[in-house]
């Protein structure tokens, strides 16, 4: 396979490149900084310095307002403006480069406290996908029928490298239309209005943004499958046709998951694994192969006072790891303790 | 309105237009005896919303869109020519 060597915020980076991005607020957090980092090299835009989350998040509003295309990367963005982004509906994609709420473990706490805030989650697992996901983040946020921001999560510290086939400037050029959603206008003065009276239709709006955004991501996905010959879904199924159990996992995780469930499988267990790459809008259809069979979820992040975030969405067995690298053999153990447990079991990793 | 029949509408953006006076904020309205101001302009110079400018005497004059209120020129006036009123105004919260 020819492709280039890159670590996934490098990829991150490139992707960016190729979508033409034009503002990029930056605010030197580690892990996030290794994008602009490498965007500063390779690609020329508004690059600027901001003194906080807060103020990036700020930055982000204003540049999307004024109709730039902006993306932002970050790490843990848990600020007031991150929550009040997607109601304004502006169309951004923010590249987070997971991490812990607290200290600087690799997990998804941070990310999944964004959940209720209104914006589109990817949760991409290789650095291909990660390229992918960015540019077509952006057609998928900018269209009429969404105008969302969109979080694409980069499981971090994220130092690891893949050989990554970088789309040319000539095909995104393509998929992705002028943005110009311009709302700034000098002589007619406009508020960007949290405060406004018809919140709750407002809400509502949003709500329905979020359900054609289902349909946009499938219709977007097909269309880079006939550009480039890649295609992920919403989510992706993995030696689930005959499984009795089954792993749900979000994220880069996916792939040790994988090589578990692949030794499992030549052991004579029938094991599958579905991975949830859109975690929001949530895909319901693609989970019903999920009915009949027996369910372990991993999680990443824990809902403290209920139990995992990913598994409070599904019925089954839970088990959350933080902060935590788990190994083959981990996955292998966990399996054994769930079939032994008559019923759904919460195991901590 | 009834939410259930609501649809998707993408021109329905929470964006409205800005509120033309400063007034609902203001619960202190400050006034200029022009028979006392000495044309010091103290209250231009410090005046944080840019409220106060010069009339055709070179007397400051306040734009009561912009004031909310904040009483610094009061403060900074050398020869206490501005006084205060409360606005009859219940404030906006």
């Amino acid at each position: 396979m020819k492709g280039n060597v890159l670590s996934s915020t490098e990829s991150a980076a490139h992707a960016a490149k190729l979508s033409f991005v034009e503002a990029v607020p930056n605010f030197p957090a580690p892990f996030s900084i290794d994008i602009t980092k490498k965007l500063r090299e390779i690609h020329n835009c508004d690059i600027f310095q901001a003194e906080s989350v807060s103020a990036v998040m700020a930055s982000a509003v204003g540049t999307a307002t004024a109709g730039k295309r902006t993306f932002v990367p970050v790490s843990s963005p848990l600020a007031y403006e991150t929550f009040s982004a997607p109601f304004m509906r502006l169309p951004f994609v923010m590249a987070n480069v997971s991490r812990s709420q607290h200290g600087l473990r690799s997990d998804h706490s941070a990310v999944m406290a964004l959940r209720d805030a209104g914006y589109l989650m990817f949760f991409p697992e290789t650095n291909q996908e990660i390229h992918d996901t960015i540019i077509q983040a952006y057609r998928i946020a900018e269209d009429s029928k969404v105008l969302l921001p969109v979080i694409v999560n980069i499981d971090g510290p994220s130092s690891y490298t893949e050989v990554v086939q970088m789309s040319t400037e000539q095909s995104t050029k393509g998929l992705l239309t002028r943005f110009n959603p311009k709302r700034l206008d000098m002589k007619k003065p406009l508020v960007n209005d949290i405060f406004s009276e018809e919140y709750s239709e407002l809400k509502l709006q949003q709500q329905k943004a979020m359900e054609n955004a289902l349909t946009i991501i499938k219709k977007t996905d097909e269309k880079w499958k006939q550009k480039f010959r890649r295609s992920y879904g919403l989510v992706e199924n993995f030696m689930t046709e005959d499984a009795e159990t089954v792993i749900v996992i979000a994220g880069y995780h996916s792939s040790t998951a994988k090589a578990a469930v692949k030794k499992m499988r030549e052991e004579g267990r029938k094991v599958g694994l579905l991975r949830i790459r859109v975690f929001r809008p949530w895909p319901e259809e693609e989970l019903k192969v999920l009915t009949g069979r027996k369910v372990v979820v991993f999680d990443q992040a824990v809902s403290l006072g209920r139990k995992g975030v990913l598994s409070s969405h599904i019925k089954g067995s839970s088990v959350i790891s933080l902060g935590k690298y788990p190994s083959e053999k981990d996955f292998h153990d966990i399996l054994d303790k769930v079939d032994k447990a008559e019923n759904d079991v919460v195991l901590w990793l | 309105m009834n939410l259930n029949e609501v649809k998707y509408d993408d021109k329905r953006l929470p964006v409205s237009q800005p509120q033309p006076s400063a007034r609902p904020v203001r619960v202190h309205k400050p006034k200029i005896d022009l028979k006392k101001c000495e044309k010091n302009y103290n209250c231009i110079v410090f005046c944080p919303h840019n409220a106060i400018n010069k009339n055709k005497n070179g007397f400051p004059v306040i734009d009561y869109n912009r004031c909310t209120g904040c009483l610094i020129c009061l403060r900074e006036c050398p020869v206490f020519a501005i006084s205060e009123e409360s606005e009859k105004n219940e404030p906006r919260v």
